[in-house]
C-alpha cells in the first residue's frame, strides 16, 4: 500500500490545520522552512494518500490579531539580542489537491474526501512526481482552481514535474501543448505560461541524466 | 500509444509492416478530395508531394498520392504575434498550429477482396492515413510478370511500380519531358519491355542515334547499351548514313535508300516549312503528280529542270505557273541532293523494314550525321506511309481469312513528334491518321517529345498512357494534363518532379497516376540482356518468315 511509503524518515514539511477536498493548509514545523511554490507534496491518513501542489506560502505572526512590527535589526542581530522573535512567527503553506491514491495507482483527480487535520505533509519523492504527472490532468485541475495566480502555479508545477525526468524537454513540450490546449481561446495566456517554463527546456537536460553522469 | 509510454509490440510490428502513420482524415468530398490532419509527431518537412499513401477505412483501403501540404491554425492570434521562441513554436505545433495534407484517392480495395476498383466513396472521419507499404504498391501496381514491366519505385519506397505492357501497346502513348529528363532512357526501357514480352514489333525513328547499339549518357559519358545490344539479331539497324554508323562502330544491317519515285506530295507537305513551300507550290505539286503520275512526277520535274525544257512541258498543264514551278524545282533540290535519295534503288529499304516488322522483328532507323529535320521527316514519312498501307492490307486480308493476331501489333516510336503532329501537319500527314485511327489496324505511336503543346489537341486526347518528366513551360504542362481528371491536382505533382529521376505515370496502362523514381537503366539493360540470352540461346536467323 502506497500509504506505507511515507515513513518516519521522510522530512515533515508541515502539519495540516485546515483541509477541504480542493486544498489543505499546513503549518511548517520550523519558521521559514517551507516547501517550494509549485512543488508536489503528499499527506496520508491510513487509507488514502492525497497529493497536492504547493500553491501559497506565507510567513506571519503566530497571533492573527497581532501583526509583526518592524524591528530595525538584521536577523543576525535579532538572533543574538531577541531570539524569542522567531518563536512569535510561523510559516504556513497551502496546497491544491490534484490527485490521490488508495490501494493502487495514483488517480489524477480530486480525492473523495479531504485529508485529515493534524496529519503530516511530506515532500513527494521523484517516483511519485513522475507517476502523478505523467498524465497531465494536474494542469487542468490547477487551472480550474480559480486562483488568481493559477498561471504562475501551473508554470511552477510543470517545472517541478519536469525536474526528475530524463526526457525533460519532451515532457515540457507535452505539458506546453496541454497548456495551449487548455487556454485555446486565449493565446496570450497560453504563451505567457509556456514562456515561464520554456527557459528550463533550453537549459537543463534533466535530473535523471545528471545522476547517470 | 498507451498512457505509460509503452508501445504494444504487436502494434509496433504492424506499424513497421504497414508504413508510418501520417495523420487522420478530418474532411473530405469525392469531388474535392480528402483533407488529412498531420500527426503532431510528423514533421511537415518530411511529407513530400507525390508520396503514395493509403487510407484505412473500416471496409475499404483507399490509395492516393499526396497532392498538397498546407499549414493551418486554430487561433488567429497566433498569426498576429508569431512566437519567436523555438520552444514555444514547438509547443504550439499541433495545438494552435498544425499541418494538413490533401489526398485524391483514386482506387480502393475492399477488405477480403483481391482487385482494386475505382473509388466511389470516401473514407470516414478520423480514418488513419499512412505511408503505403510495399504490399500496398504491389496490390495496386502489380508484380513483375511476362507482360508487366517494373519501371521504377514510388517516392521513398523500394517496391516496383509495374506498367501493364499488353495494355500499353494497345493505344498510342507518349513520353514527355524537357531536354535532359531522361526521355530516351525511359523510352528505351519501355521498348525493351515490349520487345522482351513479345507484345509488338517496334520501329524507332532514331534521330539522335540512341536506340541502336549504344547511347552515351550526356552527363556521365557512360555508354548505355541500346536495343540491338540487348536483343541481338531480333533488332535490325537500318542506317540512313552508314558511314557515320561505322564511325560509331555500329554495323548497320541495312542501308536506307530512298528512290525519288517513292517521294510523294504528302511527304513534302510535311516538310513545307523545312523546304519553304508556299500553298501555291503545294497545289502545283499536286497538279504535276496528277499529270505525270505519283511515282514519276518528281523524277520528271527534276529531269526537265536539268535539261531546261520545263517551260515547254508546263504549258500543256492548266493552272500551273511556270515561274512558281521553277522555284519549286529549285526548292526540291534540297531533297534530291540528300545522299540517301537516289533516282533508282535496287532494293527498297522501306519494303525490307515492313517485311521485318511483319516477321515480328524490330527496326531502328539511325540517321547518323543527317541530324536535320529534312532527312528525318522525309524518311519517317515515306516509311510510315508504306507501313500504313501494308498493315491496312494485311489486316483486311487476315480479317477476311479469319486469322487472328496478324499483322502483329506495331509500335512506331517518333522523336520530336510535334514536327509530325502539329495542328497544321497532323491533318495532312500519315502520322495524324495513325494516331487517330490505326489502332484498328494494330499500329500505335509512341510519341517522344519535349513540346507537348506543339502537338495537335485531338491527337493528344488519343494518347493512352503518358509518361511525363519535368516540364518547365506552362503551356506544355497544361497540354500534358488536358482532359485528364484532377488535372489541377496532378499539376502540383508535375511541378515538383525532379529532373532526370522522377516521372509522373498515368493513363490507360496504369491503374492510377503516380510519381515514380525511374529505375536504373544500366541494371535494367543488363538484366534484360541476360534474360533474353537465356531464353533464345544463340542468335538464329529469323529473317525468313
Amino acid at each position: 500500500m502506497r500509504v506505507q511509503g511515507i515513513g518516519a524518515e521522510s522530512p515533515r514539511l508541515g502539519e495540516i490545520v485546515e483541509a477541504s477536498t480542493t486544498r489543505l493548509r499546513a503549518v511548517a514545523p520550523q519558521t521559514f522552512a517551507a516547501p517550494a511554490f509549485g512543488s508536489f507534496v503528499k499527506t496520508s491518513d491510513t487509507a488514502r494518500t492525497t497529493y497536492g501542489v504547493v500553491a501559497h506560502v506565507e510567513h506571519a505572526s503566530i497571533d492573527p490579531s497581532r501583526r509583526a512590527i518592524p524591528l530595525g535589526r538584521t536577523w543576525v542581530e535579532l538572533e543574538r539580542e531577541q531570539p524569542q522573535v522567531l518563536e512569535l512567527l510561523t510559516t504556513e503553506f497551502e496546497a491544491s489537491c490534484v490527485a490521490f491514491a488508495e490501494d493502487g495507482p495514483i488517480r489524477p483527480y480530486l480525492p473523495p474526501a479531504p485529508p485529515r487535520v493534524h496529519d503530516f505533509v511530506f515532500a513527494c519523492d521523484d517516483e511519485d512526481v513522475v507517476e502523478l504527472t505523467e498524465d497531465l490532468t494536474f494542469i487542468r485541475t490547477l487551472g480550474a482552481t480559480g486562483l488568481p495566480i493559477a498561471a504562475e502555479l501551473i508554470a511552477a508545477s510543470i517545472r517541478a514535474a519536469s525536474e526528475p525526468r530524463s526526457d525533460r524537454r519532451a515532457f515540457l513540450v507535452r505539458a506546453g501543448r496541454e497548456v495551449a490546449d487548455l487556454y485555446r481561446q486565449d493565446y496570450e495566456q497560453a504563451s505567457s505560461i509556456i514562456r515561464r517554463f520554456g527557459l528550463d527546456a533550453a537549459q537543463s537536460p534533466g535530473k535523471a541524466r545528471d545522476k547517470s553522469r | 500509444m498507451t498512457r505509460s509510454g509503452q508501445i504494444d509490440p504487436l502494434a509496433a510490428l504492424e506499424a513497421e509492416l504497414s508504413g508510418r502513420a501520417l495523420g487522420r482524415v478530418i474532411r473530405g468530398s469525392l469531388l474535392d478530395g480528402i483533407e488529412v490532419r498531420l500527426g503532431d509527431d510528423v514533421s511537415v518537412e518530411d511529407v513530400r508531394v507525390g508520396r503514395f499513401v493509403v487510407v484505412d477505412g473500416y471496409r475499404h483501403r483507399f490509395f492516393s498520392a499526396i497532392h498538397d501540404v498546407k499549414l493551418a491554425n486554430t487561433n488567429e492570434d497566433v498569426l498576429l504575434r508569431p512566437p519567436d521562441d523555438g520552444f514555444v513554436q514547438e509547443v504550439l505545433r499541433g495545438t494552435n498550429t498544425y499541418a494538413t495534407i490533401d489526398l485524391r484517392p483514386k482506387l480502393l480495395l475492399e477488405r477480403g477482396e483481391d482487385g482494386v476498383r475505382p473509388v466511389k466513396t470516401i473514407p470516414p472521419h478520423f480514418a488513419t492515413v499512412r505511408e503505403a507499404s510495399d504490399d500496398d504498391v504491389s496490390t495496386v501496381f502489380g508484380a513483375e510478370g511476362l507482360t508487366t514491366l517494373p519501371i521504377g519505385t514510388p517516392l521513398e519506397m523500394t517496391s516496383d511500380v509495374c506498367i501493364d505492357l499488353s495494355r500499353f501497346v494497345e493505344r498510342s502513348n507518349a513520353v514527355f519531358g524537357k531536354t535532359g529528363t531522361g526521355k530516351s532512357f525511359l523510352t528505351r526501357m519501355l521498348l525493351a519491355g515490349v520487345i522482351k514480352a513479345e507484345l509488338a514489333s517496334v520501329l524507332v525513328f532514331d534521330m539522335h542515334n540512341e536506340y541502336g547499339m549504344w547511347s552515351e549518357d550526356e552527363e556521365t559519358k557512360r555508354k548505355a547499351p541500346a536495343l540491338k545490344e540487348i536483343f541481338g539479331q531480333r533488332v535490325l539497324i537500318f542506317s540512313v548514313d552508314p558511314a557515320s554508323s561505322r564511325r560509331r562502330s555500329v554495323t548497320p544491317d541495312y542501308e536506307v535508300q530512298v528512290a525519288m519515285s517513292d517521294i510523294q506530295v504528302a511527304d513534302l507537305v510535311l516538310l513545307r516549312s523545312e523546304l519553304g513551300l508556299t500553298d501555291a507550290q503545294i497545289r502545283d505539286m499536286e497538279s504535276l503528280s496528277e499529270r505525270w503520275g505519283d511515282r514519276a512526277w518528281l523524277t520528271t520535274l527534276m529531269a526537265l529542270q536539268e535539261v531546261g525544257t520545263l517551260d515547254e512541258e508546263l504549258e500543256s498543264i492548266p493552272g500551273v505557273h511556270a515561274q512558281s514551278v521553277k522555284a519549286l524545282a529549285r526548292n526540291l533540290k534540297k531533297v534530291t541532293r540528300l545522299a540517301f535519295v537516289k533516282e533508282q534503288v535496287t532494293d527498297s529499304s522501306a519494303d525490307r523494314m515492313v517485311d521485318a516488322l511483319l516477321a515480328r522483328r524490330h527496326v531502328v532507323i539511325e540517321f547518323g550525321g543527317h541530324t536535320d529535320f529534312l532527312s528525318y521527316m522525309l524518311v519517317a514519312s515515306i516509311v510510315t506511309r508504306r507501313i500504313h498501307n501494308r498493315w491496312r492490307e494485311e489486316k483486311e486480308q487476315s480479317s477476311a481469312d479469319g486469322k487472328i493476331g496478324f499483322p502483329p501489333q506495331l509500335v512506331i516510336t517518333l522523336e520530336e513528334a510535334h514536327k509530325f503532329l502539329s495542328p497544321e501537319a497532323s491533318n495532312q500527314t500519315i502520322f495524324g491518321t495513325i494516331a487517330r485511327e490505326m489502332r484498328k489496324y494494330n499500329v500505335t505511336l509512341l510519341v517522344v517529345d519535349q513540346r507537348p503543346s506543339g502537338i495537335d489537341e485531338e491527337i493528344r486526347s488519343q494518347l493512352g498512357t503518358r509518361v511525363v518528366g519535368a516540364l518547365d513551360d506552362e503551356r506544355d504542362q497544361s497540354a500534358v494534363l488536358e482532359g485528364v481528371p484532377d488535372a489541377r491536382a496532378l499539376r502540383v505533382l508535375l511541378n515538383n518532379l525532379e529532373p532526370k529521376k522522377q516521372v509522373l505515370l498515368g493513363g490507360y496502362a496504369m491503374p492510377m497516376p503516380i510519381v515514380i523514381e525511374v529505375r536504373d537503366y544500366y541494371g535494367f539493360a543488363k538484366g534484360t540482356r541476360r534474360a533474353v540470352g537465356e531464353r533464345t540461346g544463340p542468335d538464329v536467323d529469323l529473317w525468313q518468315r
